[in-house]
Parts: C-alpha cells; sequence; structure tokens
C-alpha cells in the first residue's frame, strides 16, 4: 500500500511560456485540492510576435491535474522557474492509478479517459502492459517495480527462475502438410491390424496393400504427433487482397481452417516437467493465440508447466521482434529465454539459443515467414534445411513463386495506410500463403518419395567414391549420421533430437550458477538489489545478465585466434561481427601472427597468414570455418599441419558435415556456424560436445559416402537443366580462383560465399516446395545484384536491369535486402565457401552445382522481371 | 443489480414469411436477438419475460419487409458502483483477478486485495468463487466491464 501513500510530484505542463514568475501560491501545505483548483498564479512576458510591438506582462494560472493534499512545495513565491524539468509540489494522492484496466483505474474505479484542458492525462500514468493478455491491466512504472520485486521475492522463496520458452522449432515442430495426416492414419491402420489380427493375417494384410510388408517407415516418430484444427480467422488471413488466388483453394482453407500437426522434440515432457521444478516457465511465440494455445493444449494438456502464461504474437505487439520487456519491463536479471532464433531477441544476454528442431524436414518454422530470413548464418532455419533432395524439378519452385506472387504485386496500396499497416498486412498474407502452398504442395511426400528414389539408387551406388568428398554437405543430418539404418524403405522423419537434454543440462547449470551466487551473497546485498532494481546494478553477481554471458565466455576461453581473408580488409577488424563474436564467447583475437596465437581461422587455403603459420610448425592452426569449428581445436591442434590441410582438401565443408552428424542439428552446411555457437553456448557442455567431435570426424568419412548418391543425383539433375547461365558461372568460377590471392578477395569472397549460400538455400526451398517462397525467391536476387555491382565485367547486365529497379518489385527487395543485412554476421561465416576442395571430382560436383543454382535464380529472376514489367505496362 | 424492464425491439421481417407461422417466428426472432445482448444504457438483457406487444408489423414502401416493433418485458442487469456482487474466477495474474459475473467480467486489482491469494484458510484460483465489490464500471455501447475490490469485511471467497 506504499505506493498508494506516497507522493507524486507535479511538473508544470509542457506549455508554459518559461521562465515564469511565481506570483502567488493558492494552496498551502496540507490543504487538499480538486483537480482544477488553482495551485499558483505566475507572470510572463510575452514577446511580440512582429518586430516593434511592446513587451507586456501577463499572468497565468496553473490548475492543479490531480486530486489530493499538498504535502511540500519546492518554490517559494516571487521564484523565476526555469525550465519543465523540476518538480513544482508534492501532493499525496489517495490514488495513484498506479493499475489501469479499460481506461478503468483498476485500484478506485475512477475513470481514466476524461481529458480536460489542464492536459494531464491519467490514462499515461500507466502505460506498461506486463501481462500476457493483449487488453490487460496497464501499470505505472512504479507498480511494474513492485510486481516484479514481488515476483522476485516468490521466485527467491522457491528457488527458482523465470524461463521463457519458444515453441516453434525449440520444443516443437509443426506443419500443415497433408502427407503428415496421411501417414498418421496409414500408421494407425497399421496398429489396429496389428492388434486385431494374428501376425500372419497381418503380414499378408499388408503385403494386400502392395506396399512393402511394412507399415509407413515414418510412424514410429509420428506417433505422439498431435493434431489441431485452426480457423482461418486465428490465423489472421486477411480477406483476399486480389481476386487472382485459386478459388477452390481459398474455399478450402476458409471453410475448414488449416489441420495443424505438431510434433513435440523428443523428451519433451520429461524437459519440461524437470525444468519446471527450477523455472517458473512462460510462452512467447511468433504464432498467434490460437495456435499458441492449442499447442500448449498439446504438449501440456494440464496447463501445469505454462498455465496462462502464454504470450503470442497477437499480444506481443510486434511481428518481428520478441521483447523481454514486455512481460518483465523493469528486471530481467532472472529471466532465461530459450529459443532457436537470437535475431528477434537482439542477441539478448539472456538468451540460451538452441539448435533448431528440424522434425518435419524442409518445413521449418511455420510461424516465421514475416521474421527476417535468417540467413546461412543463423542456421537452422527450415528455409535451408538441409535435404539431401536436390533434385527437385525447377516447376516447384516456380509454383511457389507464383504462389507468392499476390502478395508482392499488391504491394502498391493506398498511400493512406500507414507503411507498418501494409507491412504486416503483407507479412500475415504471405504467411497464410505459405501454409497455402505448403497444404497444396505436400513438400513431405516430395521429400519422402526423393528420399526412397535415392535409397534405391544408393544399393546401386559404388562406395569406391566413399573417400572423396562431395559437394553434397547440405545432405541432412537426418540422413547422414544413420548410415546403418538404410532399409529398403527408408524414414524421412527421424525420432533422434537430443537437444533438450543439452539444453536442460545448460538451464541446470545456470540455475546452479545463480543461486550458488545468490546464496554467497553479502547479507545486506539483498537489499540494494531490490533498491536498485531500476538501474541493475552491476555490482550483484546473481544475475542471468552476467551468467550466461559468463558460461558463453568459458567456451573459447584462453584460445587466441587469428582470421585470416575472413575480415575485409577495409573493415575494422574490431568492430567485425566474427571479431565480436568470437570475443564474446570468451577468445582473444590478433590482426597479426604472433606467438599467443593458438588458432587460426581462415576462409580458404594458401593465405599468407596460413603459409607463415605453416612454416613455424609448433603453432597449431586450424584451417577451416570459424568458430564452430573451433570447437573442435583441442583435436586438431595437436595433429600438425600437413593433416589438417589434408583434412581441408579431401572435404570442402567439414564442418558441415561435422555438424550435421550432431543429432537433430538439422542445420546443414549453411548453419554450421549459429550451430556452433548454440552449441557454444553452453560450454557446461563444450568438452563433451568436444568429445563427440571426435567421434563425428570418424563418422564423418561415413557421412561422406552417403552423400555421394546425391552427387549423381546432381550431375543427372545438371545434365537435363544444362542450358546454364554461363556468365555467371564463370562469375563462380573467377571467385573460387581468387581464392588464393589472399585477403584482398576476401571481402568479393564473402560476398560470393553469402550468395552461394543464398542460391543453396534458394534451391532447397525451391524443391522442398517449402513454406518460404514469398520471400526467398527475392533474396538470392537481391544478393545476385548487389554482386554484380562488384564486377565491371557485369556491369552490361546490371545497366538493363536498371530500370526495373524503380518498379514496386524492386522496392520489395531493398526491403528484403535491408532485412538479410540483420544478420551479416552469419553471410561472413557460411561454410559453403571455404576450403575450396583440390580433389578434382567433387571440385568438379561444386562447380556443377553452382551451374544449376545460377540456372534456377536466373529462371527465377527472369520471371519476376516479367512480372514485374507486365505490372507496369498495366499501370502504364 | 437486476431489473424487469419494458423496452422495445425492431423486427424486420421479410416477405417470405408472412403466413401463418408469422407469430412464432417472431418471438423466436425476439428472443435469439435481444437474449443475452448488453446495452450501455440498461445492461445485459438476461432473459425476455414476457412479450407485451408483438407490433402491427408495416409494410415499408420499397422493399416490401414489414417492421414489427415488438414492446417486452426482460429482466436486465445492470451492475452499479458500490454493488456487492458474487462471481467465478477464471484467470489469475500477477497484476490481479478477473471474476466473471455472469455475463459481466471484472477485474479485482491485487492491491484491492488482502496481502495474498494464499492464507491458511482460504485460497484463490480458478473457479474460485468470490464476492466482489464493484467500485467502478466502465459503460460501452455495447459492452459494461468493472472493477472491483475484496479488500472490506465479508468480501473475498465465499464457501
Amino acid at each position: 500500500m506504499s505506493s498508494l501513500s506516497s507522493s507524486s510530484q507535479l511538473f508544470l505542463p509542457p506549455g508554459t511560456p518559461f521562465p515564469i514568475n511565481v506570483v502567488k501560491i493558492q494552496a498551502k501545505t496540507s490543504d487538499s485540492v480538486q483537480r482544477g483548483s488553482p495551485l499558483l498564479t505566475y507572470s510572463f512576458t510575452s514577446r511580440p510576435s512582429e518586430p516593434g510591438g511592446r513587451t507586456q506582462v501577463l499572468f497565468g494560472i496553473w490548475d492543479c491535474p490531480v486530486d489530493g493534499t499538498i504535502e511540500r512545495w519546492c518554490v517559494k513565491e516571487r521564484d523565476v522557474i526555469t525550465s519543465e524539468d523540476k518538480a513544482v509540489v508534492y501532493v499525496s494522492e489517495p490514488c495513484k492509478h498506479g493499475v489501469q484496466m479499460g481506461g478503468l483505474c483498476a485500484l478506485c474505479g475512477k475513470d481514466m479517459t476524461q481529458s480536460d484542458y489542464t492536459g494531464f492525462s491519467n490514462e499515461a500514468r500507466a502505460s506498461i502492459q506486463m501481462t500476457h493478455s493483449a487488453n490487460g491491466p496497464k501499470v505505472s512504472l512504479e507498480e511494474a517495480q513492485r510486481i516484479e520485486r514481488e515476483t522476485a521475492m516468490h521466485l527467491f522463496s522457491t528457488r527458482k527462475l523465470s524461463l521463457i520458452v519458444d515453441l516453434d522449432q525449440t520444443i516443437v515442430h509443426a506443419t500443415v502438410d497433408p502427407t503428415v495426416g496421411d501417414w498418421i492414419a496409414e500408421g494407425e491402420a497399421w496398429e489396429a491390424r496389428q492388434g486385431a489380427s494374428s501376425e500372419a493375417e497381418s503380414d499378408s494384410d499388408q503385403s494386400s496393400q502392395g506396399e512393402d510388408d511394412q507399415v509407413n517407415p515414418n510412424w514410429e516418430a509420428l506417433k505422439d504427433v498431435k493434431k489441431f484444427r485452426l480457423s482461418p480467422e486465428s490465423f489472421g488471413l486477411p480477406p483476399s487482397p486480389d481476386g487472382r488466388r485459386a478459388k477452390g483453394k481459398e474455399k478450402a482453407v476458409e471453410t475448414q481452417g488449416c489441420l495443424y500437426y505438431v510434433k513435440p522434440r523428443p523428451g519433451c515432457h520429461d524437459f519440461l516437467s524437470s525444468v519446471a521444478t527450477k523455472y517458473e516457465m512462460h510462452v512467447y511465440t511468433m504464432g498467434t493465440r490460437a495456435y499458441a494455445e492449442e499447442v500448449c493444449k498439446a504438449i501440456d494438456p494440464d496447463a501445469k508447466f505454462f498455465g496462462g502464461r502464454i504470450l503470442s504474437r497477437d499480444e506481443s505487439g510486434s511481428l518481428t521482434q520478441k521483447s523481454l520487456q514486455r512481460l518483465f519491463p523493469v528486471d530481467t536479471s532472472m529471466v532465461v529465454i530459450i529459443d532457436d532464433r537470437a535475431d528477434v531477441w537482439e542477441w539478448s544476454p539472456n538468451l540460451v539459443k538452441v539448435i533448431p528442431y528440424d522434425f518435419f524436414v524442409g518445413i521449418g518454422d511455420i510461424n516465421s515467414t514475416f521474421l527476417p530470413k535468417l540467413d546461412a548464418s543463423t542456421s537452422g532455419m527450415p528455409q535451408m534445411s538441409p535435404t539431401p533432395l536436390g533434385r527437385q524439378p525447377p516447376a516447384v519452385s516456380g509454383s511457389t513463386l507464383s504462389t507468392s506472387a499476390p502478395g508482392p504485386s499488391s504491394r502498391p496500396q493506398p498511400k493512406n495506410m500507414s507503411r507498418k499497416e501494409i507491412l504486416q498486412k503483407e507479412m500475415i498474407a504471405r504467411n497464410s500463403l505459405a501454409l497455402e502452398a505448403q497444404v497444396e504442395e505436400r513438400p513431405l511426400a516430395k521429400l519422402q518419395e526423393e528420399l526412397q528414389e535415392a535409397a534405391n539408387g544408393q544399393l546401386a551406388s559404388d562406395t569406391s567414391m566413399s573417400d572423396t568428398a562431395s559437394g553434397q554437405s547440405e545432405n541432412s543430418s537426418k540422413t547422414s549420421d544413420a548410415p546403418g539404418e538404410k532399409h529398403h524403405r527408408k524414414a524421412l522423419l527421424k525420432n533422434d533430437d537430443t537437444e533438450l537434454q543439452r539444453v536442460k543440462r545448460l538451464l541446470d547449470a545456470i540455475h546452479e550458477q545463480f543461486f550458488e551466487a545468490y546464496d554467497n551473497r553479502a547479507p545486506d546485498k539483498e537489499r540494494t538489489k531490490f533498491v536498485n532494481k531500476a538501474q541493475p546494478s552491476s555490482s550483484v553477481l546473481y544475475d542471468i545478465r552476467i551468467i550466461i554471458p559468463g558460461l558463453r565466455f568459458q567456451t573459447f576461453d584462453g584460445l587466441h585466434i587469428l582470421f585470416s581473408s575472413v575480415i575485409p580488409l577495409d573493415a575494422r577488424p574490431e568492430s567485425t561481427d566474427i571479431w565480436n563474436l568470437a570475443e564474446a564467447f570468451g577468445a582473444t583475437c590478433y590482426t597479426e601472427l604472433t606467438r599467443e596465437v593458438t588458432h587460426l581461422v581462415a576462409a580458404k587455403r594458401g593465405t599468407a597468414k596460413i603459409d607463415q603459420a605453416r612454416k613455424r610448425d609448433e603453432s597449431p592452426y586450424l584451417m577451416d570455418e570459424p568458430l564452430s569449428s573451433s570447437a573442435t581445436a583441442p583435436d586438431t591442434a595437436s595433429s600438425p599441419a600437413p593433416p589438417d590441410a589434408q583434412q581441408i582438401s579431401s572435404d570442402p565443408e567439414p564442418d558441415a558435415d561435422d555438424w550435421d552428424v550432431e543429432p537433430g542439428s538439422g542445420n546443414g552446411g549453411s548453419g554450421a556456424a549459429a550451430t556452433g555457437m548454440a552449441a557454444a553456448q553452453g560450454s557446461g557442455t563444450m568438452y563433451e560436445e568436444e568429445l563427440d567431435d571426435l567421434k563425428r570426424i570418424s563418422e564423418q568419412s561415413q557421412s561422406l559416402e552417403l552423400s555421394l548418391s546425391w552427387e549423381d543425383a546432381d550431375e543427372e539433375l545438371r545434365e537435363f537443366l544444362a542450358s546454364g547461365d554461363e556468365e555467371d558461372e564463370d562469375e563462380d568460377e573467377e571467385g573460387d580462383g581468387n581464392g588464393d590471392d589472399g585477403d584482398g578477395a576476401s571481402s568479393k569472397d564473402m560476398g560470393h560465399t553469402s550468395e552461394s549460400a543464398r542460391k543453396n538455400d534458394q534451391r532447397l526451398g525451391g524443391e522442398t516446395g517449402s513454406v518460404d517462397g514469398g520471400s526467398a525467391p527475392s533474396s538470392p536476387r537481391t544478393r545476385r545484384k548487389r554482386l554484380r555491382s562488384l564486377t565491371p565485367s557485369e556491369a552490361g547486365l546490371n545497366a538493363s536491369d536498371d530500370d526495373l529497379l524503380r518498379s514496386p518489385l524492386s522496392k520489395r527487395k531493398k526491403l528484403a535486402k535491408d532485412r538479410q543485412n540483420a544478420s551479416k554476421l552469419k553471410e561472413s561465416i557460411s561454410p559453403e565457401e571455404f576450403a575450396p576442395p583440390t580433389v578434382p571430382s567433387p571440385r568438379e560436383e561444386d562447380e556443377e552445382e553452382d551451374e544449376e543454382d545460377d540456372e534456377s535464380i536466373f529462371g527465377d529472376g527472369f520471371e519476376d522481371d516479367f512480372l514485374a514489367r507486365e505490372l507496369e505496362e498495366e499501370m502504364g | 443489480m437486476f431489473f424487469i424492464k419494458e423496452l422495445t425491439h425492431t423486427i424486420m421481417l421479410h416477405p417470405s414469411y408472412f403466413g401463418p407461422r408469422m407469430q412464432q417466428y417472431l418471438e423466436s426472432k425476439l428472443y435469439s436477438d435481444v437474449e443475452g445482448t448488453c446495452s450501455g444504457q440498461f445492461g445485459f438483457i438476461i432473459a425476455v419475460v414476457s412479450i407485451s406487444d408483438i407490433g402491427k408489423g408495416m409494410v415499408l414502401s420499397g422493399n416490401g419487409q414489414a417492421e414489427f416493433v415488438t414492446r417486452y418485458r426482460a429482466i436486465v442487469f445492470k451492475p452499479f458502483k458500490g454493488e456487492v456482487v458474487d462471481g467465478v474466477v477464471h484467470n489469475v495474474t500477477r497484476m490481479g483477478i478477473f471474476a466473471e459475473v455472469g455475463p459481466l467480467n471484472c477485474f479485482v486489482s491485487q492491491q484491492s486485495n488482502p496481502p495474498s491469494y494464499t492464507s491458511q484458510d482460504q485460497v484463490i484460483e480458478n473457479n474460485t468463487k468470490i464476492r466482489i465489490k464493484i467500485i467502478g464500471t466502465r459503460v460501452d455501447a455495447t459492452e459494461i466491464f468493472a472493477i472491483g475490490t475484496i479488500k472490506e469485511d465479508h468480501l473475498g471467497v465465499i464457501e
């Protein structure tokens, strides 16, 4: 109740004509005042508006904006007040209206929406929204502090912390692909047959199905998949943007809504129930409210883990960002976040990054279509999720594109709508389009088909090529880590994710450290902490924002890293993301090769620094992809240089494979860096992982074998598509060729790197018909343009595109470009381009891949250009 | 507070309904139209008690529909400041609790509570029945919302 009785300071309103002379104070101390009763009379000098006019002294009255009792005046009569930022009078109010609900003060029941001539808005006094619901009560800062203090007390007394849990790809994976439903039905039917009939009968039953005498291979993993239906309003489907959408499709979605399939991450229930003893959990998801509630119902049927603490994008206030302040406006020192995306949290120190869960291969996060695209770097995003199925006919990518086309082309909208609104609408439209596309195209069915074909192909394929590296590093973790399981009928969906166990260990460690620090605090610290809640006092050690970065720091602690051809020459090394990232993880970075350097991180072979390092062979070094591979450092460090080089030459993307083997990482080459980081965050577990790395390296050769069949596949496809864009290929080769020139080429090379990463991404996105149709096609193109402008030889091409750049389409591209900039870091360390292989055959493979990538991209670009031109013509 | 109030409601009837069962149709239409609605002026219309006059049925020139101005008596519920009501808790947050008083949604701030939701003899959680004193109402055209308190004698959890 103290907040009720404590006095509030009153300030002069902003419109006061300063400086003013206090003429008379009209309410004495301990007088009671009402809103509107005069407090003081002042005089001021009015300046004439036109020159030559007379200045005159005018008088004004300041009326009290609140009810209460005057406690103390800070000014005397005849004082001069020059600014509005000093409190003039203290008034003790019967109610400070610190909690407001629906325009009413929740404490005294007064209407807060009235406004009068005093210009003092009671509503503005409580502006912080800190409940999970969208129109729940709002509180003032003071009240928020009080509530958080109480929360903290409560948490301390139960020895818990707060944990914010993301849903999609963190603890569940969801899809709308109806194939899953079919498979489940198939599996259930099989179960029923198994149960009902004798074995012999069931055998014959199955064979009568005309397939193998086995159940659907994915059934095992699909057993715990939950499904629910959401009506279209609940995913915010706006009224059809234009008539161009296929009516039938729209209708189907409109009438019955969408059937969602949700797969809890393996160990999800154990994870939640064990974490629930140490954390108070909140859900914060980018899905809609209805979606979030359904998913929570599926994973937490009794609502005992999350209760009502669910925050969805409907309440979040932003479609692209998550904000810790939304739930914990004042004190975030006891909050841990687990999420598969760090960018939406702006790399908050409270975040424990989780390797994205990619169960429904290639589906990605169905609720993130409007999030900024993850670049190669960030990994894990579904869109670029590594699938072994490099052979989808280009037609699919075309159709994805055309589905999403209405979004961009309906872009020119009435200007009176705010830009933000348009953006949001577009995002939501794109999301629902993507969902529809997924329903239509059944990417999983296609993948399974491909997998099947591939498996058959592989039986025939020669294993002698196993020691050659392949360009197929995007071979999915799911397939590559289970070489022994290649049965005749292979399962696309696997139940082999162990990420939650790792996260649980991490959370336990964090909890332990926090309360250890808390228990060891100086006895009087507790008080100061609560007093200083508003400004986080760095003296307090039990602060998550110290503990998590601390854990992170241990990862590379004691490592001394030198970058070679990773950082562009024109950039200040200290300001680059990669540098900062490495330092954030505890490494010390250098610009020159010195005695201290323990690890050399190079983007390609043969740079000056590598040569230099090789000369002093006592310096262990590592030519590899930065950061993620550094985790493997202890292994490689001990081995002499030549084997290292060997490793690189035999495997173009060692890390991709490395990390792919990590169960459930599903990141593929492009995601390795971020994966590494995610893994690295759990320094507590780092050493285990290093051990794993040893195993992985030995497994690597096996996984390479697996990828070989894909080489064949790609070869075929390449021939099929052989009409490629030669110029582009040249361009690529040139990039590779320049690789050896050292740092000079690096900036370009990095652009190239990211481009090719994008290409792979794009290719995969297209092939799998995945949800990202809306934005994926645009981003690679943008990048291409940027890249081209770097190379004079391409100038001609650029010019021809110039007029198109003024079209609405180009605006969208620009937008896409901006978004990508968000995660530049990732681009720079995408693994695709590191260490070009020297063994001829894989090298060839690589180029061929590039070629076909270019092909498909060119196709897209062409199609889009065509659309834009058409649009321009229409608009005349 | 509950009132029995005489109200009117205008029904437009399409010509296809003109006929022997028109009366029943008008009645059921009236029930479905007004029961469960809320008007800022009268409060929540809980139930129609009786229909005093179904109306004459004036055919409108131009579109052929008949306009019936029905007069009926209904039980209405309108919350007032200072009224004590019983409700069921349906959500508990850090800020306070939300209770449903029949059709009325009522928020009780945590500061209008005794210091804790939990004591030896009583716990406030979902589905707890509590007695609330209304300290403020917000009346919109089609919605009423109330703020309550349980920080007074004889308020709070009821058995």
